[in-house]
């Protein structure tokens, strides 16, 4: 029976929520076909959450214990888990593209000479065993839809957002394993960490984003937010000149929308721009100029001043929230 | 009191630069007081230290160069010129704003300082008949070829000069940024390879004259370029130079406009090239137009707020520049403050979007256009 | 305390909105693309050049491409590198990342003596992010992903800021180590046009085979890669209703707004 390993990352005891997409997507793969899924879950406290992820799809989970391991770090989580799949020789290992993801995968495959696809959108086993994945390039146009064909275990980061966590499931099989931390000085050590809030804009379901047509003014676009319960995103040149922080852009650079709506306001729709709006269910779109790029990637498309027409907007959705 | 360090070095490139006026200051602070973005810098100041070779001041990147503190200095000091040496220093210091080394790269990738790109330098001409092998050779800025808005203002003069009997070339393979943001920059060594290229890509064309769209590129072809042992094979005309040309010559005839307009003169072309009436013949003859001239004009003209690269490096100081010379065309009542330079259009419309005054912003080209409807 | 070799990977891509895609071959057309350096590269060779000029030490580009990759390579001199390295054969072809950091690691224990290596992030074309903990694996080295700053403190000892989710952290790392840049954290300086006569005319690139780095036909290209790509497929962008409204402010604040309550609901 083949084993699917699936790398979760934590933060403090806290899950990385597209590790969990993951291990659900394997655990989807594994049932088509009788395979099994292994968590793998690194941290210093983490023998008592370990359990939870069989609910995700996890059908047993490896637990690594050890003080250095509370979040991520390049060393003790590469020579560790390595380690594990030296011993236990899994077929498959899959972790989020996250950037953390990336790092450990990158350092893995190369260590197993084995074959690494990259921020998969979409994943799935052939008849051979073969790992089949979509991997998109050039900016997101095109997909090379790439298999695994040496080395073990095939290897995949997954891109975040494209599958969605259940809890179907329900609790795992919990192996706690001795760290075995290198006992001399690591080469990498930690001596900060500064963390502001994180508004994670490639969840939200709504979302209003500024463009340069505000002038840099966000207040009518804040307000439309707030009176929607939605999250606001500006667009790059608003951040380059320092109206908004790099986290909330949108585009082929910053963050892809994944949202229900979103309502965007005096942007033109360059190339880079729209590559991130592509999976937004509806766009709406608000702009003074009727030749502007975006018509062409939004649902509706109003033409006119956004100082005109959103504080009547407002007025009229005020106390309608939904 | 901290310790200046004299750089003669210095002080004797920027005299150069200054084409030997800099000596000339002795601090009246006329330029501080009429400098249109006041306070934000201090002339004056910056013409202190460039004349006793102190380290060079960061300031020098604000200044838009539209000359209005030239043309008060009473000694005739060229301070646009003081300003611009100064950046030639500032840039082999590596102290330039990161937009505008952004912007080189751009030229230097795309050939346009968009980062557009290049093949599609000549998509505003589809369906106009551009032919090549004739002699009047079509010159655009970058912002004229790939600016949406802009390209109406080529697609316009095309015409208009189809119209006219004028055939013209348009070089858009080779033809490439003409430099105007490099030299603002003060970087010489690809401005150098750029300006020689574009003159070996226009040489191609064999034209008897060579029409230009923007104010900087005339400045640049007539000015710049022979200092950097590139010099343009034709004459080189601003495009309002060669329609006051046709309709006073009668090949043209302007139609009808019923309204009153008010002419920006856009810093490169008057003052810095003294281009002052060839625009204002070409609005005074169109028919039933109310020609009204603002507060400031012709070499009292204020700027737009986009020169000197503020355009590129998005100085928001330069917005106030740009409101105020709007408030003047509202105060004269006009319907239309007509210009003739990409910039100035831009500048003007953009802050429109945000300030809202009663105003039309057109191109010379667009009003003469309009009329003949 | 000086460093030694400081060494930058560096990749030439097609601008990722100029890619044309055939859907009848399922072929990708680069030839109308621009190409440039790899923007995250350029950052990287940024951050290599004021590590120079901080600590001293010399910035040697290295890259694993094809012979018209060299104007490319010779801009990186003429923005400050003191020397480029390309690796250029035949047998390459096809390689994915696995013998691409494998090629880049040989090349770079050729040119020895390295202090820190650093890398783009990704690059605009593959995107994988893979190579540079790669490349620090062949070596036995430590690496950093997603680094925004690097401060030798110490002779043999450096501090480096690396971003993550909400924020960064501030690692040390002992020395020699490799760094992959992030995107756009610093504004690589504008090309020296004079270098770049020099470059142009004087300079020689060290050009070197998969033979000169001791690999074997089996380990790169195509046989060398654990991956292959089955076949192509264009994503094409969702089709959209593309309805325009237009009217005084008012009429359209109201569709607007009917139009957001339906959806809401």
């Amino acid at each position: 029976m083949k084993d699917i390993w699936v790398f979760v990352e934590q933060d403090s005891g806290v899950f990385e929520e597209s590790s969990l997409e993951v291990l659900t997507k394997a655990r989807e793969i594994a049932d088509a076909r009788g395979y099994r899924v292994t968590g793998v879950l690194l941290g210093r406290d983490v023998r008592r959450i370990a359990g939870s992820l069989g609910w995700y799809g996890a059908h047993r989970v490896i637990a690594v214990e050890h003080p250095i391991l509370e979040s991520y770090l390049s060393e003790p989580y590469t020579n560790i888990i390595g380690g594990l799949i030296e011993e236990r020789d899994p077929d498959y290992f899959l972790a989020s593209a996250t950037r953390n993801g990336r790092d450990l995968a990158g350092r893995l495959a190369v260590r197993f000479r084995t074959g690494l696809q990259a921020h998969v959108i979409n994943l799935d086993i052939a008849e051979d065993g073969s790992l089949i994945g979509h991997v998109p390039g050039f900016g997101g146009n095109i997909v090379a839809v790439v298999r695994n064909v040496k080395g073990r275990p095939q290897m995949a980061t997954v891109a975040l957002g494209v599958f969605r966590p259940k809890k179907l499931w329900g609790e795992a099989e919990v192996e706690v394993v001795e760290a075995k931390i290198d006992p001399l000085e690591p080469k990498v050590r930690r001596v900060e960490v500064v963390r502001k809030g994180y508004v994670d804009l490639s969840k939200s379901k709504r979302v209003v984003v500024g463009g340069m047509g505000t002038g840099g003014d966000l207040t009518l676009v804040r307000e439309l937010a707030r009176i929607i319960k939605a999250d606001v995103g500006v667009s790059r040149p608003l951040s380059d000149i320092g109206v908004a922080p790099k986290d909330i852009y949108i585009g082929s650079t910053g963050v892809s929308l994944n949202a229900d709506l979103a309502v965007i306001v005096g942007v033109s729709g360059a190339p880079h721009f729209v590559s991130g709006i592509r999976n937004v269910k509806t766009v709406i779109s608000i702009n003074k100029d009727p030749e502007a790029p975006i018509v062409e990637y939004s649902d509706y498309f109003a033409v006119g001043d956004l100082f005109e027409i959103l504080p009547r907007l407002i007025e009229k959705l005020r106390g309608e929230a939904g | 009191m901290a310790r200046l360090r004299l750089d003669f070095e210095v002080r004797d490139r920027v005299m150069k630069y200054s084409y030997g006026t800099l000596s000339l200051c002795y601090q009246c602070g006329v330029c501080t007081a009429s400098c249109l973005i006041s306070p934000s810098i201090s002339v004056r100041r910056i013409v202190r230290e460039a004349q006793i070779g102190v380290a060079t001041r960061e300031d020098s990147w604000k200044c838009l160069t539209c000359r209005y503190c030239d043309t008060t200095c009473p000694r005739g000091v060229r301070i646009a010129d003081v300003i611009l040496g100064e950046r030639v220093i500032l840039y082999e210091r590596k102290m330039v704003p990161e937009r505008l080394v952004d912007t080189l790269w751009r030229v230097y990738e795309t050939g346009n300082p968009l980062g557009s790109p290049m093949r599609e330098r000549s998509v505003w001409a589809k369906g106009l008949n551009v032919e090549s092998g004739v002699d009047v050779l079509l010159y655009t800025c970058c912002m004229n070829a790939y600016d949406r808005r802009l390209q109406k203002v080529t697609r316009s003069l095309v015409e208009i000069l189809a119209k006219a009997g004028v055939k013209v070339a348009y070089a858009w393979d080779g033809e490439s940024c003409c430099g105007d943001i490099v030299y603002s920059v003060g970087e010489e060594y690809f401005l150098e390879e750029l300006a020689q290229r574009n003159v070996e890509a226009m040489e191609r064309f064999k034209p008897t004259l060579i029409v230009v769209t923007s104010p900087h590129m005339y400045n640049m072809l007539v000015n710049v370029y022979p200092r950097y042992k590139a010099k343009p094979p034709a004459p080189v005309v601003h495009y309002t130079q060669l329609l006051a040309e046709l309709i006073t010559s009668g090949r043209f005839k302007p139609g009808r406009f019923n309204g009153t307009v008010t002419y920006h003169d856009p810093c490169y072309l008057g003052r810095w090239n003294n281009i002052y009436e060839e625009p204002r013949t070409v609005l005074q003859h169109i028919e039933g137009l109310k020609l009204v001239e603002m507060e400031h004009n012709r070499s009292n003209s204020l700027c737009c707020g986009g020169g000197g690269g503020a355009f590129w490096s998005e100085n928001v100081e330069a917005r106030g520049v740009t409101r105020r010379r709007l408030r003047e065309a509202t105060a004269v009542e006009s319907q239309v403050m007509a210009t003739a330079c990409p910039y100035c259009i831009r500048m003007f419309e953009d802050e429109l979007k945000i300030s809202k005054y009663p105003l039309a912003v057109s191109d010379v080209v667009e009003v003469l256009a309009n009329s003949l409807r | 305390m000086s460093l030694r070799n400081i060494i930058v990977t560096l990749k030439v891509t097609p601008k990722p909105e100029e890619i044309r895609f055939d859907p009848v071959t399922k072929t990708i057309d680069r030839s109308k693309a621009t190409n440039e350096i790899n923007p995250a590269d350029k950052n990287a060779l940024e951050m290599a050049l004021q590590l120079r000029d901080r600590y001293g030490g010399r910035v040697i580009v290295v890259s694993m491409g094809p012979p018209f990759w060299e104007p490319f390579l010779k801009l990186a001199v003429a923005m400050g590198a003191d020397d480029a390295v390309l690796i250029s054969d035949r047998a390459l072809a096809g390689s994915d990342t696995l013998p691409t950091s494998l090629t880049l690691a040989r090349a770079i224990q050729k040119i020895g003596d390295y202090d820190i290596i650093l890398a783009g992030e990704e690059s605009s074309d593959g995107g994988t992010g893979q190579v540079p903990p790669g490349i620090a694996e062949w070596l036995g080295i430590p690496h950093v992903t997603y680094v925004t700053s690097i401060d030798i403190i110490e002779t043999g000892k450096a501090r480096v800021k690396r971003t993550i989710k909400g924020g960064y952290e501030i690692l040390e790392v002992d020395m020699p180590f490799l760094a992959s840049i992030e995107l756009g954290c610093n504004t690589p300086r504008f090309p020296d046009f004079r270098r770049k006569r020099w470059a142009e005319r004087e300079f020689k690139l060290k050009v070197w085979s998969t033979a000169d780095l001791g690999l074997n036909p089996e380990e790169v290209g195509f046989k060398g890669s654990a991956t292959t790509v089955d076949t192509l497929v264009e994503l094409k962008p969702p089709e959209r209703l593309k309805r325009i409204i237009t009217g005084a402010p008012e009429e359209v604040a109201e569709e607007l707004a009917r139009i957001i309550r339906e959806l809401l609901r």
